[in-house]
């Protein structure tokens, strides 16, 4: 009775409880999906560039700021430009603003930008940019100052002496935020009414690695002198050569003056670099463009090694060995040759595996630069052979830029600076880092008969092979050398590189050093996408070793072959200096009708004039010049600009010396031009002059 | 179970000959060949896995015919199993060196071996069953006559059977291709290493099992042909 009465009791409670729980379950996935939905009322927007410009052929910063609302957000950040592909995973904790800096090249002039946030694959709030896009040799102008205002006459700066573009002008903050590669987009820099000590840390080393990348920068040193000199710009009494760069210090102060005035001070001190920015492509698209040559380079890595071969043959004899014995061993021991079958597949299963048959492949071809200073530049192609077709992934975190290549473009993650691929292999990846390095400048003694004397020592601690100089037009043949080898130069010049074509004067190189293919491949690499026409001669060497990326996440050791780039100069004994033809490189400007034959032969179309360049470090005082290569009578004509008439006069003989000379070099880098001629190899020149570092263009702070 | 790994010295000395040959000619292209080339070309190396195998599957029906199948009674079979386990998982360190030098990885092997496993049963089983059915005279050459025809007869009328068809055949394992061409283990087994290697694989590889499947019946069949014929010597020993 008692538990039919429960039973019913239990019954009607029952199913009141039950549908008590049922909606309440109801209610509550209800409810969760109404605030999901409501939590994805996340805010995006993007912003990209300088003030919104972006330069063409450069890495642009793209920030993006995401504002998360109610609840902690997870998800994907996607950013779609000129058709790559760029993600990063983000957690937004709520109410929170986050803003992420993603660093994209750009080669299009009709970009768009478009960012989005995605969370378990749907796409959740999306945001477009259409930036201003400046054409690759434009000039772009940072000013450091706390009056910027002041500066308003620099878009007015039109630098007609070194190609007639157009300046833009962009306001830099004291603790901007821009990446090395991202701050190569500026020409120049001009700081003044600025503290020196203002500027923060990381943006003040990365300021000081523009400078000595080949970059100019303009310091006030009139009424807020004070206040400029301190840091990096400190004791600056004349311009001071920074690595391959300088910096000026323009007694008149830089504020409220005319754009004549500063276009005067820039021509006189534009470096080689900076020059090259402007009238030519800029690195990255040469670097890009050249990266297929470096394909081969890295595939020629995964060769089978003479090591592995003999231990596998060794390991194969044993095998044969064994079996033979258990042959004869057959009336004792007749399991014996099973077993031994049966052991030795295994042994080289072990073998095999330790091999790492079962990882997938990756080699990498780089160039490193050494520059002056303990610092270099390493540009690194990275290809992974996968095995199927899956998706793999590649990071370098040390790179300071990576890019894909190739067709198959895949999602690359610039802030963990990590590439993904999918699909059949095999795949590559372009990056570029900067490390430490040992490596001192190497002097060398050239005297008037043309011998060369000195030490050259190997600064790396493992092997340089097929190493050479290069200094102007003369290759040597160094052979190979040891880790910290030293070795004595005494080499008559022998100019066998002089006035050749394109194609001659690489094989010339290539046959001296005895240069495989995969090397030749890396040297053209480095001459076509990564020379850029400092004055001084070359060390090269090849070296093969290893390097450390991570492949789907795991660490590995790769093999790698990487050419070393030394920069060498010459000494210049009882102030004397002799440059022999060709250690000042020529820098060519193209206009749109002359089509280049490669880097030292152009095409000019009919009627086309090719303006080039020389440019002189400014603590050298030219008392002669001869031109080498200049076209013969007929075939075209050289003229030389002559500076303080501001006309074109044509070349006498081959070569300047004295007062006419003067007149060509005086406040800007010796200009020529070429008319009339349909193939043009660039002529080189040799100098002859006085160091002279407190001269009109005197380096007081020396060389550092 | 030991007795089983007994093989007969005669046959341990075709395995080391076999093992000896392919030797000789994987470190004779190593050394000549492969470390001369200048840069990496996982093709070529694929194409050398490729060519190494079906090289071996050719010398191991060479070599099989003279295998000696002794022995009575059920372990007979299972020695002859085991023996031939052994004699096509012998050259599996040569095969592993490929793949290491030439960096090939996930290639299975192991599915080409099979093939050359079975059709090495169903050759000894097809003998066995020859001698059961008391062809001894004519027994080896009945054996050569018949890995002939499978080996090279079959791939012969493939070939005049697409001349009179006028098809076109793209690749090993082609779709048009009549089903009888490819039970050949030859064939097969080269369809099976294209695919591995990067190859087009058209029909699917649907050819594969079924070529295992044809194999394994047919030495079941022969192995109860002369199970349910047991030889006359032996009868004959009984009676005396």
């Amino acid at each position: 009775m008692e538990s039919k009465r429960t039973g019913q009791i239990t019954g009607k409670y029952g199913l009141r409880l039950f549908t008590a729980i049922f909606l309440t379950v109801v209610l509550w996935l209800f409810g969760a999906h109404t605030c999901a939905y409501g939590a994805q009322n996340i805010n995006i927007s993007i912003a990209a560039g300088f003030d919104g410009k972006c330069r063409l052929g450069g890495v642009n910063p793209v920030a993006v700021s995401v504002e998360g609302t109610g609840e902690d957000w997870e998800g994907t950040l996607t950013v779609v430009a000129e058709g790559r592909n760029y993600s990063h995973g983000i957690k937004i904790p709520k109410y929170c603003r986050k803003s992420f800096v993603f660093s994209i090249p750009f080669f299009k002039a009709d970009s768009k930008i478009s960012a989005g946030l995605e969370s378990g694959g749907k796409a959740v709030a999306g945001a477009d940019f259409s930036p201003e896009m400046l054409p690759e040799n434009s000039v772009l102008i940072g000013i450091l100052s706390d009056t910027p205002e002041t500066f308003a006459y620099a878009a007015g700066i039109d630098l007609d002496a070194l190609g007639g573009k157009k300046a833009h002008v962009v306001r830099l903050d004291k603790d901007f935020a821009y990446s090395g590669e991202e701050l190569e987009n500026f020409n120049f820099i001009l700081v003044d009414d600025f503290d020196g000590t203002d500027l923060a840390a990381e943006s003040g080393k990365t300021l000081e690695r523009w400078i000595r990348r080949g970059n100019c920068l303009l310091v006030g040193a009139g009424q807020y002198a004070y206040k400029n000199m301190k840091g990096l710009f400190e004791d600056l009494t004349g311009p001071r050569s920074v690595g391959d760069g300088v910096i000026v210090p323009v007694p008149e102060g830089l504020e409220n003056k005319t754009p004549e005035f500063v276009e005067e001070v820039l021509q006189k001190y534009a470096t080689p670099y900076g020059i090259s920015k402007i009238v030519g492509e800029s690195g990255l698209t040469r670097q890009l463009r050249e990266v297929e040559k470096l394909y081969p380079a890295s595939d020629g890595r995964l060769r089978p090694t003479a090591d592995a071969l003999f231990f596998l043959l060794s390991l194969l004899a044993l095998y044969l060995l064994a079996a033979g014995t258990a042959l004869c061993l057959d009336k004792k021991l007749h399991w014996l040759f099973s077993a031994v079958v049966a052991g030795f597949c295994g042994i080289f299963y072990i073998a095999a595996l330790w091999g790492g048959v079962q990882d997938t492949s990756a080699a990498a071809a780089a160039v490193k630069i050494h520059e002056k200073g303990n610092t270099s530049r390493r540009y690194t192609l990275t290809g992974v052979y996968p095995r199927g077709e899956g998706k793999i992934s590649l990071k370098w975190p040390e790179a300071s830029f990576l890019c894909n290549c190739g067709q198959d473009q895949g999602v690359e993650d610039p802030l963990e600076m990590e590439s993904g691929f999918a699909g059949k292999g095999p795949h590559y990846a372009y990056g570029m880092g900067l490390e430490p390095s040992e490596a001192a400048v190497f002097k060398l003694d050239l005297d008037q008969g043309e011998v060369l004397t000195g030490k050259i020592k190997n600064p790396l601690p493992y092997k340089l092979c097929q190493c050479f100089l290069l200094l102007g037009d003369t290759v040597i043949s160094l052979g190979d050398l040891e880790g910290r080898e030293e070795v004595r130069v005494k080499y008559r010049l022998d100019h066998n590189l002089r006035s050749l074509s394109e194609y001659n004067f690489l094989d010339t190189i290539s046959r001296t050093a005895r240069m495989e293919e995969g090397q030749q491949l890396l040297f053209e690499h480095y001459y076509y996408g990564l020379e850029d026409g400092a004055p001084g001669g070359r060390l090269l060497g090849f070296a093969d070793g290893t390097e450390r990326v991570q492949v789907d996440g795991r660490a590995r050791s790769i093999r790698s072959t990487v050419l070393h780039v030394f920069p060498a100069e010459l000494n210049a004994p009882e102030g004397e200096v002799y440059f022999p033809c060709g250690y000042i490189a020529p820098v060519p400007d193209p206009g749109e009708n002359t089509a280049p034959a490669g880097k030292k032969e152009y095409l000019p179309g009919q009627g086309e004039e090719l303006p080039v360049y020389y440019v002189l470090p400014p603590d050298i005082r030219a008392e002669e010049i001869q031109f080498y290569g200049v076209p013969e009578k007929g075939a075209g004509t050289l003229e030389v600009f002559d500076r303080k008439q501001g006309s074109w006069r044509e070349l006498e003989g081959n070569s300047l010396s004295g007062d006419s000379l003067d007149r060509c070099t005086a406040g800007g880098p010796l200009k020529i031009r070429i008319t009339g001629a349909s193939r043009v190899i660039l002529p080189d020149i040799s100098l002859k002059g006085a160091y002279d570092p407190k001269g009109e263009k005197g380096t007081a702070g020396g060389q550092s | 179970m030991i007795e089983i790994l007994n093989i007969g010295k005669e046959n341990k000395l075709i395995i080391t000959v076999y093992i000896a040959l392919l030797s000789v000619v994987s470190t004779a292209y190593f050394l000549l060949v492969a470390m001369r080339a200048e840069g990496y070309d996982p093709e070529a190396w694929g194409k050398a896995y490729m060519y190494f195998m079906l090289f071996s599957f050719v010398l191991f029906s060479v070599l099989l015919p003279f295998w000696k199948t002794g022995g009575a009674g059920r372990g007979k079979y299972l020695k002859m199993l085991g023996g031939v386990l052994v004699f096509t998982l012998s050259p599996i360190p040569l095969i592993l060196m490929i793949l290491v030098l030439g960096k090939l990885s996930g290639v299975n092997f192991m599915l080409v071996l099979a093939v050359q496993a079975l059709w090495g049963t169903g050759l000894l089983s097809f003998k066995s069953a020859l001698e059961a059915l008391r062809i001894k005279k004519w027994k080896g050459f009945l054996l050569a006559v018949f890995i002939f025809a499978v080996l090279v007869l079959l791939p012969v009328f493939l070939y005049f059977f697409v001349e009179y068809n006028r098809t076109v055949i793209t690749t090993v394992f082609d779709k048009r291709i009549p089903f009888l061409f490819l039970l050949n283990p030859l064939h097969s087994a080269a369809g099976l290493l294209n695919a591995q290697t990067g190859g087009q694989v058209q029909g699917g590889y649907m050819p594969y099992p079924a070529c295992l499947l044809f194999w394994t019946l047919f030495s079941c069949v022969n192995m109860a042909i002369s199970i349910k014929y047991p030889q006359v010597k032996e009868r004959r020993r009984n009676r005396t």
